[in-house]
């Protein structure tokens, strides 16, 4: 792997992973069941 | 949601667009598109079907002739029905392969053949002939088609998303330790030939090239409408079930980005590494080109889970059995809109309007099995899993933000939200998107052979446009095709016959699709509905 493949793959799964994780968490908290949206 | 939009895509296309489009080259559209088209348009979608639902409305031409005055309106929700019939057809094979691999999986084929030769022979491909009937494909496709159509007369769609909630974390598990075993492969490893980080690194190796190519583009922005469901008029009909209030924006969201996790996270470091740790990368480029990919991750997967032992049979199928229970929720997504679209204009019960999608469904999937070695499968992958979602995703982002009109739109968007969505995005869906899907689609439709400075001096020299091969006209026109003709030296049919056949095919459901919008109007007047 080179350096420029390791930093687009970093930055990507950084960016991918923060959003997927913060709407999660939100829509789990707003569930009142806990199921996390639909 | 997530689990409608987490399908096949994820696992098998995604993998399989980014091969053929040179890997990193096609990863940067990727991502763009996906800001600048995929999440905007996921809220929409969302927005309109909602709205569409308060008046009564579950499928795609009722909802946009409730966007504004005009007649025709209703017919640009027609690709609503269109796609999500033409897709399912195609996809529903793609769904039964993953359950015949299941049997195959538990009975240990893939011990005694090879997965190469299995798949192929699975398909019935024969060198020098266009068709196919191979008789355990088209039983698992039918059995596949007959369960879905089932699930859907009896509407048990609600059960089986319900069901997804067990079923997607357990995929998720099984994918990440997936995605663990095939970075860890070396080359010491039985049957390994290339080092697995070689295909990492194909995808991830940012290379600025496919930034300027249209087609690249086409491909990218059609695989993020594929991979969340956008342009397709199945997310419409979901929302159309939703009260007035209820939030939209971030179901929207964290449907779509937990789609995006599992596509760039998960499914880029699945397929394209162990296929290229098995077969090589040449052969994964080679394996991928000018047809959809779906069959990659069918010619790899199995050769890994042989050198697991005695955890194989169970590891396959485990695995594709997971695969089918993702798929067969987004197939159930394709079904119901045209169940919603038969109840709501023809009064049909929910048992007739499913067999009558069965049976459409049914003759278009036989054409993608019985032609599949002459392309037919790919040419309903390109002009409905593609082009067409690029079309209608146009169509609503115009109609959305210009004719139902922003202030509308965004007080529609935001009505119930349970998250903030920046006043930025409010720009992005009026001007930004529309545009960025017009500039992806005319870019790709008439894509030149060469640069497009010299496309235009061309012109100016009266030798004419000279379309690539892979721009859109360039395929209807069949360049690059040498020979073309539709009966070969001895006689027999061609792909491009088959191709041709298949187009004309998609046009007439097309207008079949029209035409039954314009009865159901029809009786609208006259039932002054």
């Amino acid at each position: 792997m080179t350096l420029s493949a390791w930093i687009m793959l970093g930055v990507t799964w950084g960016i991918v992973l923060f959003f997927t994780g913060k709407f999660f968490l939100m829509a789990i908290r707003k569930s009142p069941s806990g199921e996390g949206g639909e | 949601m997530a689990g409608n939009a987490v399908g096949l895509g994820n696992f098998l296309r995604f993998p399989a667009q980014a091969a053929q489009h040179g890997g990193g080259a096609f990863l940067l559209p990727y991502l763009v598109s996906f800001v600048l088209m995929g999440i905007p348009l996921l809220w929409v979608e969302w927005a309109i079907g909602r709205h569409g639902g308060q008046f009564g409305h579950h499928s795609a031409p009722g909802m946009f002739d409730r966007l504004g005055r005009a007649r025709w309106l209703k017919y640009v929700g027609v690709f609503g029905l269109f796609t999500n019939l033409t897709v399912a057809a195609y996809y529903c094979y793609i769904e039964s392969w993953t359950l015949a691999y299941v049997w195959h999986s538990l009975v240990g084929t893939f011990r005694s053949v090879v997965p190469t030769e299995f798949f192929p022979r699975y398909l019935g491909m024969d060198a020098g002939s266009v068709t196919a009937l191979p008789g355990e494909a088209v039983g698992w496709f039918v059995l596949t088609l007959g369960l879905n159509v089932w699930i859907l007369s009896r509407g048990l769609a609600k059960g089986i998303e319900t069901a997804a909630k067990i079923g997607m974390p357990l995929l998720l598990l099984f994918a990440g330790i997936l995605a663990v075993r095939a970075l860890t492969l070396t080359t010491e490893d039985p049957g390994v030939v290339q080092s697995p980080l070689v295909g990492l690194n194909f995808v991830w190796q940012p290379q600025l090239n496919g930034l300027v190519d249209p087609s690249t583009w086409l491909a990218a922005a059609g695989q993020v409408f594929f991979t969340l469901s956008v342009g397709m008029g199945s997310i419409h009909c979901y929302a159309a079930y939703l009260a007035r209030d209820q939030d939209i924006a971030l179901n929207a969201s964290s449907a779509g980005w937990m789609n995006e996790f599992v596509e760039v996270i998960l499914g880029g470091s699945i397929l394209i590494p162990v296929a290229t740790a098995y077969l090589g990368l040449n052969a994964v480029q080679a394996a991928t080109a000018g047809g959809s990919g779906f069959g990659l991750g069918f010619l790899a997967l199995p050769a890994l889970f042989n050198q697991w032992g005695w955890f194989a049979p169970v590891a396959g199928a485990l695995w594709f059995g997971l695969l089918f229970f993702a798929g067969i929720t987004s197939s159930l997504a394709m079904g119901q809109p045209i169940l919603a679209f038969l109840q709501d204009e023809f009064g049909m019960r929910r048992t007739r309007s499913a067999a009558a999608f069965g049976i459409a469904t049914l003759g278009l999937g036989f054409v993608c099995v019985w032609l599949y070695p002459g392309g037919a499968f790919d040419e309903f992958d390109f002009w409905s899993g593609t082009v067409a979602l690029v079309l209608f995703a146009l169509g609503e982002a115009i109609i959305f933000a210009w004719i139902f009109g922003m202030d509308r739109g965004w007080a529609e968007i935001t009505r119930g939200a349970d998250i903030h969505i920046p006043a930025f995005f409010r720009f992005v869906i009026r001007y930004v998107t529309p545009l960025f899907i017009l500039t992806v689609f005319v870019g790709a439709l008439v894509k030149p052979a060469g640069r497009w400075g010299e496309a235009v001096r061309s012109v100016f020299a009266g030798d004419g446009w000279p379309f690539a091969a892979d721009s859109v006209v360039g395929k209807v026109l069949h360049v690059g095709d040498r020979g073309y003709q539709w009966l070969d030296a001895s006689g027999r049919f061609t792909h491009g016959f088959v191709q041709d056949m298949t187009r004309l095919l998609l046009l007439l459901v097309f207008l079949g699709c029209a035409f039954l919008v314009w009865l159901a109007w029809r009786r609208r007047a006259k039932e002054d509905r």
